[in-house]
């Protein structure tokens, strides 16, 4: 068995040093294999962006401040690491794509300027030619004159393609996305997930891909972890989960998705809010919410894995096939 | 964005001639011109003669627009001091001075207030920026009279390390120039922490890191660059309380530069002398907002596509 590219264990990120102190992530613990795509899929709130920002560091300092357990890095914890290791791997190693194209690119600054900034630390010898390339290789067209021009001068897809651009600039290993479709339209966000596909088969990397749209799962990701009020609930291959979700939430949220092979239908929901940070029920987060929950629930339910990389936190997980109707 | 400064340019001139609007009439409702001219010893006679000579017997706007045409020439009239010195001339002369006081004093307080706004903004939280943030409020509400005598008292006359006043060489500058520009020093400490603090939380910041640039490279490439707009906004405000300001450190200092000038004229209800000084001052504050909109275009490339 190979090593895993990211291994993650027991990773707890609190609102500062206090033991006490509300957690935002919970004894959180995965594996990404090189070349793999994980997807990371969630609620609003349930913690997923922290868990990308914790794997750079890239935490505010009070979150860092409250952060234990292990991030291991191809065997290195990055949490160890000094400010000049962390910065080698920075970008030249793992690297991200932010939610917001709107925001993401400093507004005083030539797209040219800021992707010559990512390319000149991989040491590639012709800056201009490099950033054309660049830019044509996530088809921005007529790339020389784009070098030029600002931010404010494009549309919200060629500036996600520009940060793709950006992140892709040091050949990483591993690229965080976080929402990066999130703020596009939904054509557009096609084409970029197309497009994602594309640049992962050529750089031949992995992906830990942060959303909350099982339609995007279902089209880019290889293995998907369900985040629910800061804890991973289900892992899984993507096919076994679509069709055989075991934890109550994740077939909650699989039925609450809009399909088109049925007519036109009254969507479930679930009821209630997800517990906000500070205020998470005990055992199993779900359980105020959960239709098939128990006194046991009150208590941190076990760990299992029901079929292989099938693992659930679950006292009653449903094993009967998913029926997305 | 030629159009754009065509405009700029356009409004700046409305401004000025609107200005001399204002100034031409309170000089005509605050006091009568020839009760200050004419002597103790004057008869009835010799009055209705100035006014015919000044023109006083014509319609307002008449007399409004040979003041427009005579200050358009150069000719703002002369002081009413035993001098009887060219108006224009006498505050021309004292320009100079207020000048390179207002340029030490702004050099000064840009510098200072920036590298302070930064090292506040990355070291937040810490004793330093409690400390910077003390400075800054002390800075912002200690008035400009009593801290100059404060530091005539500790540093010229107790000390003995720097003259009490007056207009001379490099160290006639440092305690004027202080106390013109704490208050504005201040005010762009505070302005750049602020602004700092939000460019570092922003997204673009968080990109740069990903890049894995250095610290140093974070803050000054891609955080100070856009801190600093809200720094040229306020440029055109700094200047203004140059000037203000200029009225009473120059009093204090007896430095001889317009604002002391516009002390004295005031004193002497000169006046000729406080209309040109006014004048200048609004023609100085209007060019600074120019040179503002210009600072603009550089800096930000949002502004060029605006206009």
């Amino acid at each position: 068995m190979t090593e895993p590219l990211l291994s993650i264990r027991d990773l707890t990120v609190r609102v500062g040093k206090h033991p006490e102190a509300p957690s935002i992530l919970d004894r959180v613990s995965l594996d990404l294999m090189p070349g793999e795509t994980l997807g990371l899929v969630g609620e609003s709130g349930s913690g997923k962006s922290t868990l990308g920002m914790s794997v750079l560091r890239l935490n505010s300092p009070r979150l860092a401040a409250g952060t234990t357990g292990q991030i291991l890095w191809q065997g290195r914890d990055v949490q160890k690491m000094s400010a000049r290791q962390l910065r080698r791997i920075r970008g030249e190693e793992i690297s991200m794509i932010l939610q917001d194209p709107m925001a993401s690119l400093n507004p005083v600054q030539s797209i040219g300027v800021q992707l010559r900034e990512a390319l000149r630390r991989s040491g590639k010898r012709n800056l201009s030619a490099a950033a054309e390339a660049a830019l044509a290789e996530v088809n921005i067209p007529s790339p020389a004159d784009r070098l030029r021009a600002y931010p404010h001068q494009m549309s919200g897809g060629m500036r996600q393609r520009i940060v793709s651009a950006i992140g892709l600039a040091q050949d990483p290993n591993l690229l965080i996305c976080d929402e990066p479709t999130t703020a596009l339209d939904a054509t557009i966000q096609y084409q970029f997930l197309e497009l994602l596909a594309a640049l992962r088969a050529a750089h031949d990397m992995a992906m830990l891909f942060i959303t909350h749209d099982f339609g995007v799962v279902a089209r880019i990701c290889d293995r998907v972890a369900v985040m629910y009020a800061g804890r991973i609930v289900e892992t899984g291959p993507v096919a076994e989960i679509f069709a055989r979700p075991a934890h109550p939430y994740t077939r909650a949220l699989l039925a609450s998705v809009p399909s088109t092979r049925h007519a036109p239908r009254r969507l479930p929901v679930i009821e209630g809010q997800p517990p906000a940070v500070g205020n998470r029920p005990r055992g199993c987060p779900f359980h105020p919410r959960c239709a098939a929950a128990t006194d046991q629930c009150q208590s941190v339910p076990p760990r299992a894995e029901i079929r292989p990389g099938h693992v659930l936190d679950c006292w009653h997980p449903q094993e009967i096939a998913h029926d997305p109707a | 964005m030629l159009k754009h400064l065509a405009g700029r340019l356009a409004e700046a001139l409305v401004a000025l001639v609107l200005m001399s609007l204002v100034i031409f009439l309170l000089s005509r409702v605050i006091g009568d011109p020839v009760a200050l001219l004419l002597s103790d010893s004057a008869t009835e006679a010799d009055r209705q003669l100035l006014i015919q000579q000044l023109g006083l017997d014509r319609p307002m706007w008449q007399q409004y627009f040979t003041f427009l045409g005579n200050a358009l020439q150069g000719d703002f009239g002369q002081s009413v001091t035993a001098g009887r010195e060219d108006a224009l001339e006498l505050v021309l002369s004292r320009l100079p001075a207020s000048l390179s006081l207002a340029g030490v004093a702004l050099a000064f307080t840009l510098v200072l207030g920036i590298l302070l706004g930064v090292l506040a903004a990355i070291t937040r939280g810490t004793l330093a920026d409690l400390a910077v943030r003390m400075l800054a409020l002390l800075g912002q509400s200690a008035p400009s009279f009593w801290l100059g005598i404060m530091l005539i008292y500790v540093f010229a006359v107790h000390l003995g390390w720097l003259p009490t006043s007056g207009f001379g060489g490099p160290a006639y500058y440092v305690l004027p120039a202080l106390t013109l520009g704490l208050f504005t020093l201040a005010a762009i400490t505070r302005l750049v922490r602020a602004s700092m603090l939000e460019a570092l939380s922003s997204e673009y910041v968080k990109l740069a890191r990903i890049k894995g640039l250095s610290e140093w490279s974070v803050v000054l490439r891609h955080a100070l660059g856009n801190s600093l707009i809200p720094v040229v906004t306020f440029m055109g405000t700094f200047f203004a309380t140059m000037i203000t300001g200029a009225v009473v450190v120059e009093t204090v200092f007896a430095w001889p530069g317009i604002g002391r000038l516009a002390y004295e004229s005031i004193m002497a209800r000169d006046f000729p002398v406080i209309q040109t000084v006014v004048l200048v001052i609004t023609a100085f504050f209007i060019l600074a907002n120019l040179i503002v909109d210009l600072l603009y275009l550089a800096i930000d490339p949002r502004m060029r596509a605006a206009g």
